[in-house]
């Protein structure tokens, strides 16, 4: 049994659900009801493969209108609304995905997967102990739900009973001994508790399933050097330092870069382009393959008018990174000022490609 | 077999139920204080404003700061507020005011002497502020950071400053943050760290948000890089020397937005910590020969419990357990927890134990800025307040969780270092959603509890006043004056021994988001009526370590170094 002595816990734990959450959202349910019912069953499935396509290409919002049109046809569709309700989570509308998924257990209660997904939206909401009723609820079903082990482990973890988080999270390894999440967690746990050696055991086992588990090296830093074990502790910290790209290595150029474009961005800053331009120049000589200098300098470019220099420096920023957003963005408005409006929109559409990604890196 | 499993999970189900209601935490009994808002009634006028309309600019999301402090030297704490818009290159609607210093009358009221004192900051889009007596003349002087050339204020002594920013060589001139003022090399004048965000510059505006259904929004600080900060060492003769690369704090990738001076290995010089936002928080231990060394992996203070780095806003220290070591806190964004590190004696690895201590679970739907550890109630123990508000205007378009303003929250401490959030029972303010950003910490009416001002985004700044602290526990406020050490103190550890209780403190300029508290430091006592001991280690080279005491509680003390306490003040004066 779990004691939650709080109320909320982490959005760790969504990360957690979220590593499950292939199965329930794309690859349907095995408690799901079966096939849906004749009528109408090919459109149904049509929808829910064009759905399935799109969800798999990243594309959430196509996905979305997919399960709702899979939906409209076969109403309370088990597989449809395990969809709907993961895209929700996706898009952000996880009180939405929420709302959904508790009104459709109401009348299938013996949805697992619909459940599974409603945990995640709890998660999301920080509403942990609502979501742990709902993994205990699978597994009076299903007593060895994977999923629902795990996460009632790492909720059980957050919360901070050590206890019930050990019993859940060694049954997820007595059902699955390679899950790297699972030695991860149970590794955080023994070290909650401070039994540092059996935290070094169980975050090695993590890292020797899955060698580049971040989290796995930053805490077997911390548990080896707690265990008196400083060799480890230092060879970790640098594992974990070059994973994150933390690394000297890593960073190198660009911190170079960055450090000595500062008299370019304080000449930017007053307006002095001509002055930035040669500062940006400057930095190109030493960095001749570093996209955003090139950038930089098209910008620059940009606003002294001189839009054909602008043009090849900003070409030659998304020839070296075809993954730099804003050299598209530039390169939309500067086609459009010289009336290619098919190539403006061509860079426009790149643009948006790489910028408007849910959840993405352009807004928060 | 359906009906014997069913059978049993509901006797499981109410096992657990009953095990639950056995395991309970217990009701917390009523909170000892409450704040109530006094804005208006205390004469503030101050609307913090962006500048923006409509086109997003990155620089209206961070806001600004204030800063408690006794410009006049009359004992009472005065308050400025920084102002930010209009945005650079507009002009400035006759509405919009300045960054404003409103003087402490002493009879709970102020009043605006920012035309007098020459302190407007009216040519910068202002973020923070930071005050200590970097040239040892005995009055406070003013930093105040800009996006653009920051500005020092010298203090002249009869209520008037001068912009010395550039004779003394500290203009930055980049998207400046927090800074915050310490003697890091014990040479008894105050350096200065000014913490610089992201290279976003007004001729550099991205495009965010959704292009396909026209909804731009601001940008993530991914989409700019980071910039270095600055550490300018106080030459002694009014200038500064800018010397971040050999001191050895030189990080050009970090995006930072708050700082905290921190002697957290108790060896008797400053050490650095920094907020970044979205890329890693650095910690450097002052190695004591005016280099530091960069100790962030080793502390395990950069990131998340998973080695994420987080969206590290402000930042405080405090030994919040008790220990005798300054522990760290940090806000972050929405869907990451603020995080508290414990210090593990000072030997340099900290332990992330924001879940167990309850202040990580409710910071989850919240983005966090402003924050401060302190004794609202004079228990002798420290709770915490942070202010929230997201960064996007439109976040609930994009998400049906989370808004844009949000409630400040107020975490109490049970005495055994696990918090409450209470902020609904501790006042109205902590009901209501605001956008909130900069907050500082003091005891304006010197009644010998802690009151909260606020400076919000494009929102009215607030004033706060504790009603009921002071009388639901002792209390000691002990103030500093430096002889051989910096003038304030900045650096000194205050152990206070009473009831049987330890507490140390150490004197501070900036801390929380932008903003500064009272220098002086407010101890709680609970029930103590009398101070056993005070014990003050002066930042020097070696350490000077003076002892007074035994002393009545419920007074406000000035200790001189090497005299002893040279005044004492009841409350009300």
């Amino acid at each position: 049994m779990i004691r939650f002595d709080s109320k909320r816990l982490g959005s760790g734990a969504a990360v957690a659900l979220l590593t499950g959450c292939l199965v329930a959202c794309a690859g349907g349910s095995r408690d799901s009801g079966g096939a849906p019912p004749p009528a109408g069953g090919e459109t149904v499935e049509t929808a829910l493969q064009h759905a399935d396509s799109a969800f798999k290409d990243g594309d959430y919002t196509e996905a979305q209108k997919g399960y709702e049109e899979a939906l409209r046809i076969v109403p309370d569709h088990p597989r449809a609304i395990v969809g709907l309700g993961t895209c929700g989570l996706k898009n952000r509308q996880v009180k939405r995905a929420h709302d959904l998924l508790v009104d459709h257990l109401s009348r299938h209660p013996e949805n697992t997967a619909a459940r599974l997904v409603l945990a995640r939206t709890l998660v999301r909401q920080a509403e942990f102990p609502e979501a742990a009723a709902q993994l205990r609820t699978v597994l009076e079903s299903d007593p060895d739900n994977l999923m629902a082990h795990y996460n009632l482990g790492f909720i059980a973890y957050r919360s901070h009973d050590y206890d019930t988080a050990m019993q859940h999270l060694q049954k997820t390894l007595a059902l699955r001994p390679d899950h790297p999440e699972a030695h991860y967690t149970l590794g955080l746990t023994e070290m909650a508790t401070g039994k540092y050696d059996d935290a070094v055991t169980e975050f090695e086992k993590a890292i020797a399933i899955d060698p580049r588990h971040v989290g796995a090296h930053f805490n077997l830093a911390a548990a080896a050097a707690r265990a008196g074990r400083n060799d480890l502790a230092e060879k970790e910290r640098r594992a974990y330092a070059d994973l994150s790209g933390r690394s000297k290595a890593d960073a190198e150029e660009s911190a170079q870069v960055k450090a000595a474009s500062l008299k370019a961005v304080e000449a930017l800053m007053a307006e002095r382009y001509e002055e930035a331009l040669a500062e940006y120049q400057t930095l190109l000589a030493a960095h001749p393959q570093y996209a955003p200098l090139y950038n930089d300098i098209g910008r620059v470019q940009l606003k002294l008018g001189r839009r054909t220099e602008a043009l090849e420096s900003l070409k030659q920023a998304v020839t070296l990174d075809p993954t730099l957003s804003e050299p598209h963005y530039l390169l939309s408005n500067l086609y459009h000022q010289m009336g290619d409006d098919a190539a403006s929109t061509r860079e426009r559409a790149t643009f948006a490609a790489l910028e408007t990604i849910p959840e993405g890196k352009s807004a928060y | 077999m359906r009906g014997p499993v069913a059978a049993v999970g509901a006797i499981l189900a109410i096992l657990t139920m009953a095990r639950a209601a056995l395991t309970a935490p217990p009701a917390a009994p009523p909170v000892g204080a409450r704040y109530t808002e006094v804005t208006t009634a205390a004469g503030i006028a101050f609307q913090h404003r962006h500048g923006g309309q409509g086109r997003k600019y990155y620089i209206e999301t961070t806001a600004a700061g204030l800063c408690w402090f006794d410009y006049d030297g009359d004992g009472w704490q005065d308050l400025y507020f920084v102002q930010s818009g209009p945005l650079p290159g507009q002009p400035r609607p006759p509405s919009l005011g300045f960054s404003t210093l409103y003087r402490n009358l002493g009879d709970g009221r102020f009043e605006d002497v920012t035309a007098k004192a020459g302190v407007a900051n009216a040519a910068g889009y202002g973020s923070a502020c930071t005050s200590a007596d970097y040239d040892g003349d005995g009055d406070a002087d003013l930093y105040v950071t800009n996006f653009g050339p920051s500005v020092l204020y010298r203090n002249n002594g009869d209520g008037t400053f001068t912009d010395v920013t550039e004779a003394a060589g500290v203009k930055d001139g980049l998207y400046a943050a927090s800074a915050a003022w310490a003697d890091y090399d014990l040479d008894g004048r105050p350096d200065l760290y000014v913490a610089n965000y992201v290279d976003f510059t007004m001729n550099d505006q991205k495009y965010c948000g959704d292009l396909a259904a026209n909804r731009r929004s601001y940008c993530h600080p991914d989409a700019y890089g980071g910039l270095p900060d600055m550490l300018f060492h106080n030459e002694g003769n009014g200038k500064f020397k800018e010397v971040a690369r050999s001191a050895g704090i030189w990080d050009p990738i970090g995006k930072s937005l708050g700082v905290v001076w921190v002697d957290f290995d108790r060896d008797g010089d400053d050490d650095l910590y920094v907020a970044n936002d979205a890329t890693p928080n650095m910690f450097y231990r002052n190695d004591g020969n005016g280099r530091f060394t960069d100790i962030t992996l080793i502390a395990g203070v950069c990131c998340s419990e998973d080695g994420t780095p987080q969206s590290g806003m402000g930042t405080d220290a405090a030994d919040y357990d008790e220990d005798g070591f300054q522990d760290l806190f940090v806000t972050n964004l929405s869907n990451e927890p603020n995080e508290l590190y414990r210090n593990l004696g000072g030997k340099g690895p900290f332990a992330i134990v924001s879940y167990p201590s309850g202040l990580a679970e409710p910071s989850l739907l919240m983005t966090g800025w402003g924050t401060a550890f302190l004794d609202f109630d004079n228990d002798a123990d420290l709770d915490v307040v942070v202010t929230n508000g997201h960064p996007m205007d439109d976040i609930a378009t994009v998400s049906d969780i989370m808004s844009y303003a949000q409630r400040a929250s107020f975490y109490v401490n049970d005495g055994a270092g696990r918090y409450r959030e209470r902020g609904a029972e501790i006042g109205d303010y902590f009901k209501r959603a605001d956008v909130g950003r900069g907050l500082a910490v003091a005891d304006y009416d010197n009644d010998g509890d802690l009151d909260l001002a606020l400076n919000p985004n494009n929102r009215p700044g607030i004033l706060l006043r504790n009603d009921g602290g002071s009388a639901a526990g002792h209390w000691l406020s002990v103030r500093l004056t430096g002889v051989k050490a910096n003038r304030d103190g900045l650096g000194a550890l205050v152990t206070v021994t009473a009831g049987g209780k330890r507490q140390v403190k150490e004197v501070r300029s900036a801390s929380s988001y932008m903003s500064q508290n009272d220098l002086r430091l407010h101890f709680g006592l609970g029930a103590a009526t009398r101070v056993d001991q005070i014990e003050v280690r002066w930042p020097g080279k070696p350490p000077r370590v003076e002892k007074v005491g035994p002393l009545p509680a419920d007074q406000f003390v000035t200790l001189k170094e090497g005299l002893g306490v040279v005044e004492k003040r009841p409350p009300g004066r």
